[in-house]
């Protein structure tokens, strides 16, 4: 691929090269850059005080959200009577290695079908 | 003691990015300052007018501005200025529906034709071409990129980069040669 340009359509390109004052220019864009700062700031102020009214409306419902699935996760499974092997396999007789084991399962399946 | 401020004027345009890109907006007035004659004579060829190519040109300052922080070389600045202003007119060429555009430009380049004898300048000649066509031969001859480059730059391929070029050039000549007559023989 060649790149020859026309000698004469070059020197007319070079002759309409003009250095423009910058002040005005400049001047206009920084304003835009500072309302552009202004509303970058003010988003970020909206949102941290969004955040924080939403942490202070939602602080009672989350904690008592999060008590009942930690408490759900603990549930025992098969409940046995006898309190001495009930406490041994106490950590894998409960909702959570239940799930834990279906996420492994799942995962398991997910490599040998696709990777 | 204070610092002493930065002569952000007298510091290399690397250093001067460098801040511009931590969110400095004093540097970033100084690379305006620096580039701006360059991005607005660009815009004032591709686009002929010069209200619109200095709004374009604000527009390419302003976009630089928020993806600063996007410049991965601080000495890469002037041709990722450059991407982000043609950009910006391939943007405002599809907002503005090129294609009803291109229609008007080529009724424009008949009736010129029609004017034989007539000088013209170089604007008046750029604003015969389609926007595609004006884009690649602005790239080719005021910006000094190469065909691969231009098709980079702009998405086209690089065929059709060539043969817009070859074909302007040609109808360039055509009708800037009444002009070209009319210029005075400088020395050798």
């Amino acid at each position: 691929m060649t790149d020859d340009r026309d000698p004469h359509l070059q020197a007319l390109f070079a002759d309409g090269q003009k250095v423009l004052g910058a002040e005005a220019f400049s001047g206009q864009v920084m304003r835009q850059v500072a309302r552009l700062q202004f509303r970058t700031m003010a988003k970020r102020i909206g949102l941290a005080l969004a955040l924080i009214c939403f942490a202070i409306l939602m602080s009672a419902p989350l904690n008592d959200a999060i008590l009942l699935f930690t408490q759900t996760l603990n549930t025992p499974v098969i409940s046995l009577n006898n309190s001495m092997p009930s406490q041994l396999v106490s950590s894998l007789n409960s909702v959570a290695s239940l799930l834990g084991l279906v996420f492994l399962g799942l995962f398991l399946a997910f490599r040998r079908l696709f990777l | 003691m204070p610092p002493a401020p930065i002569n952000y004027a007298a510091s290399p345009e690397s250093l001067v990015v460098g801040l511009a890109r931590s969110g400095n907006s004093d540097a970033f007035a100084e690379l305006v300052r620096r580039r701006q004659s360059s991005i607005r004579n660009l815009m004032r060829r591709l686009c002929g007018d010069i209200t619109l190519a200095d709004d374009l040109s604000q527009q390419v300052f302003v976009h630089a501005w928020q993806k600063m922080a996007q410049l991965q070389k601080t000495d890469r600045f002037g041709p990722w200025l450059k991407r982000l202003a043609i950009n910006i007119w391939l943007q405002h060429l599809r907002k503005n529906d090129a294609l009803r555009d291109a229609a008007e430009l080529k009724e424009t380049a008949k009736a010129t034709h029609d004017v034989s004898g007539v000088a013209m300048d170089l604007e008046r000649a750029l604003a015969t071409l389609s926007p595609t066509a004006r884009l690649c031969i602005v790239l080719s001859y005021h910006e000094g990129m190469v065909h691969q480059e231009i098709a980079a730059a702009t998405g086209l391929p690089a065929g059709t980069v060539k043969s817009h070029i070859r074909r302007s050039t040609l109808h360039l000549r055509q009708i800037l040669s009444a002009y070209s007559q009319l210029q005075p023989e400088k020395p050798t």
